[in-house]
């Protein structure tokens, strides 16, 4: 069963996953190229671009690592297609795994009747809920202290799948008061603001940065739901069907 | 039992919203797991995604960092 689990949470990444790659590398990837060409161009922003620099205030055990002046990236080009790619399907399988992992504990079953469902949570509570308080930004946007709205996020993903899962489990009338409270608390709280201050990046390219991926999110979140469910389905029908081969 | 191909998929219908009474007596059927099981399952699949999902997303290691930096920035994960 834990295989079963595995098997279906893994084809179902490596499905929508490869499906958000590719639009990751046609629609998205191109918006991030292109922003950072505007990086340093402003005086002051190529402050907020470098994360070495946040890093080097807080975190002292990294400041080593970041105090090299040549640090690692991947060549753009290929190298840089396929590290993308190869991150993206990471991430996939990790949302697929806690995905898996939710219906488990919470003994509701990812099938292709409600994969749709668990998919359209997944994109409410990992990427519409916290691009509500932190839109998607893009390289040389002004953003506030990294790991605070890392902090934020993660409050926000948890606080709307809580919501999510508890109307999942019931319809009673207090669950819908709770979920509302689990939604909105995140968002009364507040994101960590941005600084202030003007960004070299022009403004459609951060409107469409911020379109795109919330798209490209949903059709990744939709289909990662679905194919689950349906691989999940199929494993099922195998199980059930083996017994009953042997019996009769 | 006559009918293990419909029976999932009934199972489901009504698992993904509604829930309770008519839901454990369909699963024991043949596709529901014991407490145990599913609590090893998802603390196992919980564990390995989590360490997936903060290794590329959340990571501040310049190398992790820098090789997922796009699909950070795809994914709104908060970057830099």
């Amino acid at each position: 069963m834990i295989r079963n689990l595995f098997f279906a949470a893994l084809v179902a990444a490596f499905c929508a996953g490869l499906v958000a790659a590719t639009i990751q590398q046609f629609r998205v990837v191109p918006l991030i190229l292109h922003a950072e060409t505007f990086e340093g161009e402003a005086g002051h922003s190529h402050d907020d671009a470098a994360p070495a620099d946040h890093a080097h205030a807080e975190a002292t055990p990294a400041a080593h690592d970041h105090g090299d002046a040549a640090q690692w990236a991947p060549a753009d080009g290929f190298e840089r297609t396929a590290y993308t790619t190869l991150a993206t399907m990471l991430a996939a399988a990790g949302f697929a795994l806690v995905i898996g992992a939710v219906s488990m504990f919470a003994n509701i079953p990812i099938t292709f009747a409600n994969g749709f469902v668990w998919g359209l949570a997944g994109y409410l509570a990992f990427s519409l809920a916290p691009a509500f308080g932190l839109p998607p930004e893009l390289p040389g946007m002004p953003a506030g202290d990294l790991a605070a709205r890392q902090l934020w996020w993660g409050a926000t993903a948890l606080s709307t799948a809580g919501a999510c899962l508890l109307l999942a489990k019931t319809r009673a009338g207090w669950a819908f008061a709770v979920a509302a409270a689990l939604v909105l608390v995140p968002h009364i709280v507040g994101a960590p603001a941005a600084p202030d201050e003007a960004s070299a990046v022009p403004a459609h390219l951060a409107t469409e940065f911020a379109a795109v991926t919330l798209g490209a999110s949903m059709v990744f979140w939709l289909l990662l739901g679905t194919i689950f469910g349906k691989v999940n389905d199929v494993l099922a029908h195998r199980s059930l069907a083996q017994p009953a081969g042997a019996t009769a | 039992m006559h009918e293990p191909g419909a029976e999932p998929i009934v199972y489901s219908a009504h698992g993904g919203c509604s829930m309770n009474t008519a839901t454990t007596t369909v699963s024991n059927s043949g596709l529901s797991l014991s407490l145990s099981q599913r609590l090893i399952a998802g603390s196992l699949a919980l564990m390995l995604g989590l360490t997936l999902l903060v290794g590329t997303g959340f990571a501040g290691d310049f190398r992790l960092h820098n090789g997922a930096h796009d699909t950070r920035h795809a994914m709104g994960f908060p970057c830099h």
